[in-house]
């Protein structure tokens, strides 16, 4: 038996061979969506990169030669040199370590807690319910921006608060989500049968709901990294995200402003890296609620 | 002698408030005997599936009094209370859930009650239902109308219920399926003996698969007797006898004797 029937057997023999199954059905519609596999190479090539990056043969990210400062792109610095003399290119992709550091670390805050405050919201109901989503309003109403310079001025500017910073203004559409969620499916057969059996609230919240969650929140999640990556810059390009030396695109995008209109290549470089990552992010995540969506079987 | 299995006691449910007060189900006075097939017959919304929804524990308020196997069950019951009774829905398509593959549906009840042998009793269970072992590591998206409806009974029964809860058990599927699916289940009530409780509103099914029946409308029993009377035609309440008539097929001059107690 050749490996793609294996894959697609209507009778698998294990639960892996069943899950395994699955996915490769649901990778076998991805492919056929070119835009999404733009999208996946553009992501997959920053992450090979970002992880890659401390063996490529590149220049130091800091080292500074000021003989060298602001150099067009050319043979020797292929994307050219900012103000004191580092190689771009080596700053971008040491600074998509930085950005996918951010997106990873804000994702992994704000996912859990919002499935967490959605399906509990939506699940129990009643006061708690109403309590919860009061809150979930109340950071919704902030803009975004906003309560994330607030928080990183309350604290002290750096990586760390930012990214505290971006995941506090970040959970609140996934809360919503996972809510609305929940009640389509609280009141389902399966979930009434759970009960019967004798499961507790939250076992069917973590076995029965949130697999049904997951799904348009990992897509939401693949279209919010864009905005993610973008709020990171704008902190950084405000000073309040990373510390200099630390090249992070933000922060390379302001320092490049003062030159911008005869050393172009300083600030537009990593604004394309910005603009190239976001749309990968998005076309990916277009590509995800395709597959995913729960309504597909 | 032994009390009876279930005991319903002037059972009262009601949904809303005030003026918009909707009574479900109304004095309803019920024993049911162990190893006895019970029938509830009547029209959608006459509290059938109600009553069965209080027995399994599922409604939060309700008055009078639930009674199985002697003790008193409300709706917080312990796992041992939960295991005695189980219940078999009329969706097989909601029943389900659709990210859990056969395996993991059967193995849940099993984990939950913390029981042991899991591999054996999934595997002996689906054998009980007719399916085969190449069913167990599929979706439900993959499998039929009936075979969906042989792992919802099988999801039943794997917990060894001693009440077994049908809510048209059959009313979903296909004619040709659901003759195969009601002989199973007389099948399984032979082998294990459990006391069935059926909702339905088709008077051949619930002849065919109970011993006693009772005739609801509008939230009461208006008439309790031997399913053997049931299929002569021999209730005597006007309601029962409609609900005979009408399942015959359509005759218009039952409408001049329509019964209506509004």
């Amino acid at each position: 038996m050749s490996a793609p029937d294996w894959l697609l057997t209507e009778a698998p023999a294990s639960r892996r061979q069943a899950s395994l199954g699955r996915w490769y059905r649901n990778w076998l519609v991805f492919r056929r969506n070119p835009l999404a596999m733009i999208g996946l190479a553009i992501v997959a090539l920053l992450i090979v990169t970002a992880v890659l990056a401390p063996v490529l043969p590149l220049q130091s990210p800091t080292a500074q030669a000021l003989s060298q400062r602001l150099a067009p792109p050319g043979a020797q610095h292929w994307l050219g040199t900012d103000e004191l003399g580092r190689d771009i290119l080596a700053r971008i992709i040491f600074g998509a370590r930085i950005t996918l550091g951010i997106v990873l670390m804000v994702v992994a805050i704000v996912v859990p807690l919002g499935l967490l405050i959605g399906t509990i919201s939506g699940y129990i109901g009643g006061a708690l319910d109403v309590v919860l989503m009061r809150i979930t309003d109340i950071f919704l109403a902030f803009p975004r921006l906003i309560l994330a310079l607030a928080f990183v001025a309350a604290i002290k500017p750096g990586l760390e608060s930012a990214i505290i910073a971006i995941a506090l203004t970040s959970w609140p559409p996934y809360a919503r989500i996972a809510r609305a969620e929940t009640l389509t499916v609280r009141n389902a057969d399966y979930v009434k049968v759970a009960k019967l059996q004798g499961a507790s609230w939250l076992r069917i919240i973590w076995h029965y709901i949130v697999p049904l969650c997951s799904t348009s929140v990992v897509v939401r999640m693949t279209l919010d990294m864009a905005g993610i990556i973008l709020t990171a810059a704008g902190l950084g390009f405000l000073g309040l995200g990373a510390q200099p030396p630390t090249p992070e695109w933000g922060a390379m995008i302001s320092t490049g402003r003062d030159f911008l209109l005869d050393q172009w290549w300083v600030a537009t470089i990593p604004g394309i890296a910005i603009f190239a990552v976001s749309l990968g992010f998005n076309l990916l995540g277009d590509g995800l609620r395709d597959v995913l969506d729960p309504k597909r079987t | 002698m032994t009390p009876p299995m279930i005991q319903l006691d002037d059972l009262g449910v009601s949904f809303g408030k005030g003026t918009r007060r909707f009574d479900a189900v109304r004095n309803v006075t019920l024993d049911i005997a162990e190893g006895e097939a019970f029938g509830l017959v009547g029209e959608s919304g006459s509290g059938k599936s109600t009553v069965l929804n209080a027995i399994a524990g599922l409604i939060g308020s309700y008055s009078g009094a639930i009674r199985i196997d002697g003790a008193p069950a409300g709706p917080q019951r312990t796992g041992a209370q939960r295991r005695l009774l189980q219940m078999v829905l009329q969706d097989p398509y909601g029943s389900l859930h659709p990210r859990h593959t056969i395996d993991k549906i059967l193995s849940e009840p099993l984990l939950i009650q913390r029981l042991d042998g899991i591999e054996r009793r999934v595997e002996h269970a689906l054998a009980d239902v007719g399916l085969k072992p190449e069913h167990r590591f599929r979706f439900p998206h993959q499998l039929s109308g009936g075979q969906r409806q042989r792992v919802a009974i099988a999801r039943a029964i794997i917990l060894e219920p001693r009440i077994l809860l049908l809510d048209e058990p059959t009313s979903a599927l296909d004619v040709s399926v659901q003759a195969e699916v009601l002989n199973l289940l007389r099948r399984l009530r032979r082998e294990r003996r459990f006391t069935t409780v059926m909702v339905s509103h088709n008077l051949a099914v619930v002849a065919y698969m109970c011993d006693r029946v009772a005739v609801m409308s509008r939230g009461r029993i208006l008439e309790t007797g031997s399913s053997a009377e049931l299929a002569k035609g021999g209730f005597s309440h006007p309601y029962s006898r409609q609900l005979w008539n009408a399942s015959s097929g359509y005759n218009r001059d039952l409408l001049k004797e329509l019964w209506d107690d509004a």
